[in-house]
């Protein structure tokens, strides 16, 4: 009897049901795609991380470094496992010529390398270790993924000349948030070319457990080694391989979620529709003796194939789209092997979709034992209606439509059901409009302020080489007499001894200057405007337990000064672990300066900044637009994307939603349109009430749901962007998109749904309908 | 004068083998003023003739002729504007729409027409409302009054527009008796003023009001009853001889 009454049930609703197997498909899709995602994702870091022997600790420097001193350091440390100093030549773009051509390594800093000896190992495509022979050499996979470089061409370096033999993953800096990226080399290529480049040092230690790295860290700081450059930690490594990839599968996430809610409200508003068509008949099976659970079972059937069916059709569908999400983690970070894994995730991901889904139907199905058998037969459904709705009527109006009125008068007597539709358009409304945000958030050249860069037009680091505050006022008094420049500030960072309240001493690097000229954006309190405060970045204020208002003990020209934290702020700079002060100081030695600069209106941004490359070859300098370009591009692409298929889904989404509705409301609406047309109206005024009425929830859906897409879409994507480093920051509002484009692409959508879905008012005939 | 002609009219149902002729080539003619009734039994096709004379539902040939105009060849709107302007309907169940009150509900024809402003529309309609005795219900919702007085609310529509024709399919049909014998007396006085009246009906007590009575048998007209007007007349004797008729037509 069921697969009977499930079949006739599917034949006579075949829109609502290709609607809700679809919903549940693409939810069941999105979830298994998330799963199996995450599982390759993190199975393939992990996996690259162990082959690679990735360093649990690497400290950068450059200048000398004593051999003998960290090896002492390394053998009476007993947390460590193994010890390697590895030498970094860093190149120029222009000292490579490719096939004839230089080199566009962007703002990269490339350097080459030679294999490790004991670990941090660079792998081939298929995942082994790569033992170049002399006159090959192997190219970050980035390059070959922007087609700078191509497998076999010739590249010539200091004279040199090498054969691209392949690429390399590189578990350190394979993404493009990383700035440097290594080259590999054969050892002895290595020794001929390595003195006409700039030597640095990477200082890598494995740890016996990865538990002990903040003591680690401590004590290496505390024993006065080398550690003039940024210090990066294994668990670094595995966030910023993961971070792309890992911004998708949040994305994904969050829009499978969306989708649920979508599959939920479609299914209440569908399930809420035939039940108040079926309330005379529901009250008729139980007077004749029907239990509450057989009417249930009765309902639930059909909603048990549809699920069943969507979620095996998700999973199949997810299985075919996986591997082109999967290509770049394949690429970068290698194939995950564990296969069974990855399908029983995704056959999970799907069960969850079809019990939640169930478990919702059910939930909406108890509403059934609610229904009086006496009440059902005699009245069917009877809906109760406020004063408001009651004293707005057509004979006090004198200007309303009588179509406009009726329309009006639908929707506030209907709340319950048009309150569904409005909440899908309002989500859609989300789904559009928060990725064109979130693009144009991370694409304003304000974005860089709320990483720890201020905003200026070009900024000249100088680092891990000696002298730099001479070199720093040479640039500076470069500055001052160039009529390009508008104005300049020197930033100056010095490592001081920090007492810890725990009574262990740390040291904290604090940029002193003025940071009112660059301002960036704190996430709490202010900058540094007098000489006792300081302002800590997000990562050191977490370490030191520290809050604006509290106070810090700086040791400054060999006296413990205590400063009080100002302010908070999030930073990728110098491996997030930075400090801003406004206090004077040359005492201790200066680890690195940045001068920031914004140039003459009208100046050529690109030729200047070429000029002081040019001129100070031991500087990095860079053009802020390209760092973000650089820095950011790929996310931006990615997000780019994101928000065109945004569109299109929600544009989708709003589209079969109103056209599933309004079919349904005419549908179940037939015997009030063959009373509107026994008395007169044309399928004209019926089908001009129905846009007036989705037009309406349209409009209120779309206004609330922009108002929650700039509020509350601000902390979602707040949380995205916080796995870049920013822990706050406002939308830049895409006007356009989002107060014209964007809800008129909506408002097409539904307009053209309810014109089509409605035009099936000309089939009712008057006397069939009102005979029934 | 005919007001409604219908020639050879044919209306069948369903498909292939399961295709059923409703009515069988009728023809009609009704005069301006008259009170008609079409009788049958159940199924004999009484309400399709009735819905096909309207415009409601089309005919599968033959041609029916509204003041001159062929129902079949005009366009939805223009039968929409004719049915609202110069056709009445009064169903068995008061089809009125749950959502408005009595008023709303009566004024909707009107306010469509837009022949009279709003004002002169509701004063319109409480004078009819008044007539038929439900003034004090105007701002009840439906769910709130009787069946008698939704089916007088539903007569004060139909004749919001003063149409020529007022159509009624079994009117009285869900009324206990002094609640149907009231709605005949406003259809009676309703035609009095002029108004051609239609009923179908199965019920010879509704039946005998009229002047002229269809009666139907299997989509065909069988036979044709004249009585003479009703005010003055012997109810039980005109009642007596549709019963007859009936009798003698297995109705």
């Amino acid at each position: 009897m069921y697969s009977r009454i499930i079949i006739n049930d599917l034949k006579n609703s075949k829109l609502i049901s290709v609607t809700t197997f679809l919903f549940v498909a693409a939810s069941a899709m999105l979830l298994a795609l998330a799963g199996m995602l995450f599982i390759n994702l993190t199975g393939a870091i992990d996996g690259l991380m162990m082959v690679a022997k990735t360093p649990h600790f690497m400290q950068m420097h450059s200048g000398e470094v004593d051999l003998e001193r960290l090896e002492i350091f390394s053998e009476s440390n007993d947390a460590i496992q193994a010890f390697q100093v590895m030498e970094f030549v860093n190149f120029e773009s222009w000292d490579m010529v490719v096939e004839g051509l230089p080199f566009d390594g962007g703002i990269q800093d490339n350097g080459f390398i030679k294999q490790g000896r004991r670990f941090d190992f660079l792998v081939n495509l298929e995942g082994e270790i790569i033992e170049p022979k002399n006159g090959e050499i192997y190219v970050p996979l980035s390059y070959m993924r922007e087609g700078s470089i191509k497998e076999g061409e010739s590249v010539a370096l200091y004279g040199s000349v090498f054969t691209v033999a392949g690429f390399l993953r590189d578990s350190q800096m394979n993404s493009p948030l990383s700035s440097s990226k290594r080259f590999l080399v054969s050892d002895s290529d290595f020794e001929t070319i390595k003195s006409m480049g700039k030597m640095e040092y990477l200082i890598e230690f494995r740890l016996q457990d990865l538990d002990d790295l903040r003591t680690f860290e401590t004590e290496y700081i505390a024993a006065g080694l080398e550690s003039n450059g940024p210090t990066l930690t294994y668990r670094l490594f595995r966030v910023i391989n993961g971070l792309s990839d890992g911004l998708m599968i949040a994305v994904i996430v969050l829009v499978s979620f969306l989708v649920v809610v979508i599959t939920f409200l479609c299914i209440r508003f569908t399930l809420l529709a035939r039940m108040e068509d079926d309330y005379r008949e529901i009250g008729v099976l139980k007077a004749v003796g029907f239990h509450n659970s057989d009417i249930i079972r009765l309902f639930l059937a059909k909603y048990t194939v549809i699920t069943f069916l969507g979620c095996v059709f998700g999973y199949l569908a997810s299985l075919m789209v996986k591997d082109s999400l999967l290509e770049d983690i394949k690429l970068f970070m290698g194939t995950y092997h564990q296969t069974g894994v990855e399908v029983f995730l995704g056959i999970i991901s799907a069960v969850v979709i079809f019990v939640i889904v169930l478990a919702y139907v059910y939930h909406v199905l108890r509403r059934i034992r609610t229904v009086s058998v006496t009440e059902s037969i005699r009245f069917g459904a009877v809906q109760e209606h406020s004063r408001m709705y009651r004293s707005f009527l057509m004979s006090k109006s004198r200007v309303l439509n009588s179509n406009v009125y009726l329309a009006i008068k639908d929707v506030l007597g209907r709340k319950k059901l048009y309150w569904t539709m409005m909440i899908i358009l309002l989500i859609s409304i989300c789904i559009m409009t928060l990725p064109i945000n979130l693009l144009s958030t991370i694409s304003s050249d304000r974005f860089v302020s709320y990483m720890g860069i201020g905003k200026s037009d070009f900024r000249v680091d100088i680092q891990q080489t000696a002298d730099i505050q001479q070199k720093a006022d040479a640039i500076a008094s470069v500055m001052e007499n160039d009529s390009d420049i508008l104005r300049y500030v020197v930033l100056t960072a010095r490592s001081y001894v920090v007492l810890g309240d725990d009574g262990r001493d740390g040291r904290l690097r604090i940029e002193a200057g003025d940071h009112s000229v660059f301002p960036i954006m704190y996430s709490e309190g202010r900058m540094p405007t007098e000489p006792g405060d300081i302002a800590l970045s997000a990562m050191n204020a977490e370490e030191l337990g520290k809050r604006v208002g509290d106070k810090i003990t700086v040791i400054i020209g060999g006296e413990a000064v205590q400063l009080t934290v100002c302010g908070l702020y999030s930073d990728i700079t110098n491996g997030g672990r930075t400090a801003k002060a406004a206090f004077s100081d040359f005492d201790d030695t200066v680890m690195w300066s940045v001068i920031s600069a914004e140039v003459q209106a009208g100046s050529n941004l690109g030729s200047i900044v070429s000029r002081y490359a040019e001129t100070f070859s031991y500087a990095k300098v860079s053009n802020i637009e390209e760092y973000v370009q650089m820095t950011f591009g790929s996310t931006i692409v990615a997000i780019r994307r994101a928000s065109n298929v945004g569109i299109l889904v929600a544009f989708f989404i709003s589209f079969l939603i109103t056209l599933l509705f309004v079919k349904m409301l005419v549908s179940k609406d037939r015997y009030s349109i063959a009373i509107m047309k026994s008395i007169g109206y044309n399928s004209k005024d019926v089908c001009f009430q129905f846009i007036v009425r989705i037009l309406l929830v349209a409009i209120a859906g779309i206004g609330l749901g922009i108002l929650v897409s700039i509020t509350m879409g601000e902390h979602i994507a707040g949380l995205m962007i916080s796995s870049f480093g920013a822990t706050s920051f406002s939308f830049e509002i895409n006007g356009i998109f989002t107060y014209l484009v964007c809800p008129a692409l909506m408002l097409i959508a539904v307009y053209t749904a309810t014109l089509i879905s409605s035009q099936s008012v000309k089939s009712i005939n008057i006397a069939t309908c009102i005979k029934e | 004068m005919k007001i409604i002609s219908g020639k050879s009219i044919t209306k069948q149902f369903g498909e292939g083998s399961e295709r059923r002729t409703i009515l069988d080539h009728i023809s009609i003619d009704i005069l301006q003023g008259e009170f008609v009734t079409i009788m049958g039994a159940s199924g004999s096709g009484k309400s399709t003739l009735m819905y096909a004379l309207s415009g409601m539902d089309y005919v599968n040939s033959g041609e029916v002729l509204f003041e001159g105009s062929e129902l079949s060849k005009l366009k939805e709107e223009k039968l929409s504007d004719l049915r609202r302007a110069r056709m009445g309907f009064v169903f068995q169940q008061p089809t009125l729409l749950k959502n408005l009150n009595l008023l709303d509900n009566i004024i909707l024809p009107a306010v469509r027409e837009k022949k009279l402003d709003r004002r002169e529309i509701v004063v319109r309609a409480e004078s009819l409302m008044d007539s038929v005795g439900i003034l004090e219900l105007s701002m009840r919702d439906i769910t709130q009054v009787s069946g008698g007085q939704l089916q007088r609310a539903a007569i004060c529509r139909a004749l919001i527009n003063s149409p020529s024709v007022i159509f009624g399919d079994e009117p009285t049909g869900a009324l206990n008796s002094s609640s149907s014998q009231e709605i005949m007396n406003i259809l009676l006085d309703i035609n009095k003023h002029g108004t051609t009246v239609i009923l179908v009906t199965h019920d010879a007590k509704v039946s005998a009001v009229a002047e002229r009575i269809f009666f139907l048998s299997d989509g065909k007209i069988v036979s044709e009853m004249r009585l003479p007007p009703y005010e003055g007349t012997n109810v039980e004797d005109r009642v007596q001889r549709v019963s007859e008729e009936m009798m003698e037509l297995g109705i």
